[in-house]
């Protein structure tokens, strides 16, 4: 039985390696290392950001929520596709136009771009670094336990080769590996989460039965507002969907994807893919613990554990395999994501902007490798022995963060009075209201701490635009472009895309020209260019 | 507390829960789901054309 399981999970990791090596080919300059060279096309976008949105929650967490609460955790589904597609069709197409008319590669660079304000690139990274970090440990705590279960190994196996594979095709081909590897993960938990979904409704009987079957338990697992009633009231069925679409347009793992889009115009391509295939997806993972709930019966010790001991009472082994993969996928398309975002963070936003400036193209790439593997070796290790709570932690920075980046970046491409103020005393103020009324369990206005975070952000925002001096004319020229439909203008691209590294080869070019010419002078050897008299 | 399922009730009786699904609106988390379709259908075209007119202004 384990090598049928066995074995198409080892295939599965080695797709994974293949792809890291096709990807390695791919690699020629330091944008394609960070961003893809801004060349990722419409379905793999989509698969990039779906997956990198799905992690191990997916197979945890979600049939964990529906095995207690029914039919009423689909208020959080709900929010999955319009915030999925949404953050491609609303965010994505004028983030990624902005972002190339400032030349920005990733988000805090174009928060220092599109504010004139270095000060919120460096409050951003290292919100970004000490926050995804932890994301990071979880998702190796994760891979784990997952595999322990599975196949009976240590818990510290578990966690090395989920981080070894990660760790192996992210070096080699950086970001173009993680959104190709995302693709292909993706195929895998769809496929993977439908053959679970279907088999055990069908062992069940089919909608009906288990409708019926789930009213005997409790009427209340049927309806909307779940068994206790904890989702009647307006603001109490808002909040998940919300939250849910505050995560896709703010998170930064996600939200960096809009910036690799090949052009603006792919954005509205990804948007239909992402609507349709979420909305086919998000149901199944989270429904299948209410069927796990008829199947395994009432009374799990930990719920959360019901969508992995589904798989082997409904499906064969092979199946059982299938799935094992589509969980480790989920995994480590979340954790891929997240390296890539700190690697990029560490790389670009903090050494090439603050600490080394102007180091060449080539060196960027073996500094981007060598921080890769360090990061993933820290983080490993943070995961043997995890800090205490460390989940909680996590649920916990993912709405502050959907807050922190996500007004900023919607007011930054809809708004043209936005200004540095109103995006810091955002970030600092929502994130500071928010991690205080969640750890002290306030819920102020008979609202959730995020909602009440929400509300911050958006006054804070606004607030702090409308005292301040509105933006130049240089800026609101560039923000009517940003946001016109069409091509941008040749000649706007050809002053303004010019990225970093470029400028700095331009400054050495021009400073050995200058040095070449001061030889020249102090050698009184400029005769030798002028041309020779013919008479 | 059985505050939601007190709600949906037939002649005192407690609903089959094939019955309770449709009657307690459940069902409309999938029709949300096919207008999230319907809607992205929508913008896809919309904003395809705003690109075709604004591409076309252009070589004007």
């Amino acid at each position: 039985m384990k090598l049928n399981v066995i074995i198409p999970f080892v295939s599965y990791l080695l797709i994974m390696l293949g792809i890291g090596m096709y990807a390695m080919r791919r690699i020629k300059t330091y944008d394609d290392f960070i961003i893809g060279g801004r060349s990722i096309g419409a379905w793999v976008s989509s698969f990039a950001l779906i997956t990198s949105y799905a992690s191990g929650y997916t197979y945890t967490a979600a049939p964990g929520m529906s095995y207690t609460g029914g039919w009423s955790t689909m208020w959080w589904s709900t929010g999955d596709a319009p915030g999925n597609a949404l953050s491609f069709g609303l965010l994505g197409r004028r983030l990624r136009k902005f972002s190339e008319l400032l030349g920005a590669i990733t988000l805090p660079e174009y928060y220092e771009k599109r504010f004139k304000s270095p000060g919120l690139r460096l409050l951003t990274s290292i919100i970004i670094i000490t926050t995804v970090s932890l994301h990071l440990v979880a998702q190796w705590q994760a891979s784990g336990i997952l595999l322990s279960v599975t196949f009976g190994t240590d818990y510290l196996v578990g966690m090395l080769i989920g981080g070894a594979v990660v760790l192996a095709y992210t070096i080699m081909g950086g970001y173009l590996a993680t959104v190709y590897t995302d693709f292909m993960q993706g195929v895998v938990m769809f496929i993977g989460t439908h053959i679970l979904f279907w088999s055990a409704i069908s062992k069940v009987g089919g909608f009906n039965a288990l409708n019926d079957q789930l009213a005997l338990i409790n009427p209340g697992l049927v309806t909307p507002w779940g068994p206790d009633g904890s989702y009647f009231g307006l603001i109490a069925a808002a909040s998940p969907i919300i939250l849910i679409i505050m995560g896709s347009f703010g998170m930064p793992h996600v939200t960096v994807r809009h910036l690799s889009l090949k052009n603006p115009d792919t954005a509205r391509k990804a948007m239909l893919i992402t609507a349709i295939f979420v909305a086919l997806f998000s149901f199944a993972y989270y429904m299948v613990g209410a069927a796990g709930l008829i199947l395994l019966g009432p009374g799990l010790e930990n719920p959360e554990t019901s969508g992995v001991l589904l798989w082997f009472e409904v499906l064969p082994p092979v199946g059982a395999g299938i799935l094992v993969s589509a969980a480790v996928a989920a995994i480590m398309s979340t954790a891929d994501g997240f390296l890539m975002l700190i690697v990029s963070t560490i790389a670009h936003d903090i050494l090439n902007r603050f600490l080394l400036p102007n180091t060449p193209q080539e060196k960027r790439i073996r500094i981007a490798r060598v921080i890769t593997a360090i990061i993933v070796i820290l983080s490993l290790v943070a995961a043997i022995n995890p800090p205490a709570g460390v989940f909680t932690i996590v649920m916990t920075v993912f709405g502050g963060m959907a807050l922190a980046f996500g007004i900023p970046n919607i007011f930054s491409v809809y708004w043209k009075r936005s200004t540095k103020t109103g995006a810091i005393a955002c970030v600092i103020l929502s994130l500071t209201v928010y991690v205080w009324l969640t750890a002290a369990g306030i819920e102020l206005f008979g609202m959730s701490p995020f909602m009440n975070g929400l509300i911050v952000a958006i006054l804070a925002f606004i607030i702090g635009s409308l005292l301040t001096q509105k933006p130049g004319p240089e800026m609101e020229e560039l923000f009517d472009i940003g946001t016109s439909y069409g091509p941008l203008p040749e000649s706007f691209v050809k002053t303004s895309n010019v990225s970093e590294e470029l400028k700095a080869e331009a400054l050495r070019a021009e400073k050995l020209m200058t040095k070449n010419n001061v030889l020249k002078q102090s050698l009184n050897i400029n005769a030798l260019d002028e041309p020779i008299p013919t008479n | 507390m059985d505050k939601a399922a007190s709600l949906f009730k037939e002649g005192g009786e407690k609903m089959e829960g094939s019955k309770l699904f449709w009657s307690s609106g459940t069902w409309i988390f999938f029709l949300v789901q096919a207008l999230v379709v319907a809607l992205a259908v929508y913008l896809y075209w919309y904003l395809g054309k705003k690109e075709k007119e604004a591409c076309e202004e252009k070589k004007e």
